[in-house]
């Protein structure tokens, strides 16, 4: 394990430096800051792969009610999310640099702040529900029927005709060939030290939830490791009428 | 150069907390007697 975080931090090293030795893109306004797209398209990439991911293992839980699916499919929420967070903030800084602004209100750049809506609600849902079998049902439901407008939102919306005609978001550049293959290493390299790192976190989120639940089948509410679920304790109302004398 | 800060620095925040949270289960597991509830 050791030896594979240190590979992977070799990996993180010499693909950012390669991003920065490749020469500029041709094809936008300012060519060399369009660097930015070797970190935002990866990130969307993977936001888009992990959406998908969460929609299956979704199914798997509301087939089995298994809680350890329910941890993987947690942890698959959660680096969504993540990734989601990160594909918009490297988005925002392409759009000042490139658009002259932080939010153009590209139809892009909209339909993906819904993405990220849609995304960080999941995390919600589960923080909100203190029931274990509960929460894993509702979560998985509803990273199922997420699936449907995170489709429409990432792959359909954006390439509507009028849509793509008013938008600035560079697609058509990258699709016209506005990066050769030197570029395409840059993004390959990066994309794959993304997923190495996803598949790292993955594995040690999954590691933490199958703790937790062992901890509580031994000892109970882990509440107080930080689970994120709503205190389930009730509050009983009780009489406090003093009582009358004789 | 603030892309790649960015997005290394995002998820190695995330891998702090995970890994946080790991050693925490770890070693309440390892010793659950050492570890009050309340």
């Amino acid at each position: 394990m050791t030896f594979a975080r240190g590979v992977l931090l070799l990996g993180m090293a010499v693909a950012t430096v390669l991003t920065f030795v490749l020469p500029p893109a041709k094809g936008f306004r300012e060519p060399d800051l369009a660097r930015i797209i070797f970190f935002h398209l990866p990130c969307a990439f993977m936001t888009s792969g992990l959406v998908f991911l969460a929609a299956w293992q979704g199914i798997q839980v509301l087939r089995t009610r298994s809680p350890q699916l329910d941890v993987r499919h947690a942890a698959t929420v959660e680096l969504g999310a993540l990734f989601g967070a990160l594909t918009m903030a490297t988005g925002i800084l392409f759009s000042k640099v490139q658009w002259g602004t932080w939010w153009q209100s590209d139809p892009r750049q909209t339909s993906f702040l819904m993405v990220l809506l849609i995304l960080a609600v999941g995390l919600i849902l589960r923080a909100a529900i203190g029931d274990e079998r509960r929460r894993a049902a509702v979560s998985a439901s509803y990273s199922v029927a997420a699936l449907v407008p995170a489709i429409y939102l990432i792959f359909v919306y954006p390439r509507l005709p009028h849509i793509t005609k008013e938008s600035f978001h560079p697609s058509n550049t990258i699709a016209q060939g506005g990066f050769d293959s030197a570029y395409r290493l840059g993004l390959i390299s990066v994309f794959a030290m993304l997923v190495g790192l996803a598949v790292l976190l993955y594995r040690m989120r999954v590691r933490v939830g199958q703790l937790e639940l062992q901890w509580e089948v031994t000892n109970g509410n882990v509440d107080d490791f930080g689970h994120g679920a709503a205190d389930s304790r009730l509050v009983r109302p009780v009489s406090v009428r003093p009582e009358r004398g004789p | 150069m603030v892309p790649p800060i960015l997005v290394w620095f995002g998820l190695f925040l995330y891998v702090q907390n995970v890994d946080r949270k790991l050693r925490t289960l770890e070693s309440a597991m390892a010793d659950p007697a050492s570890r009050s509830k309340d």
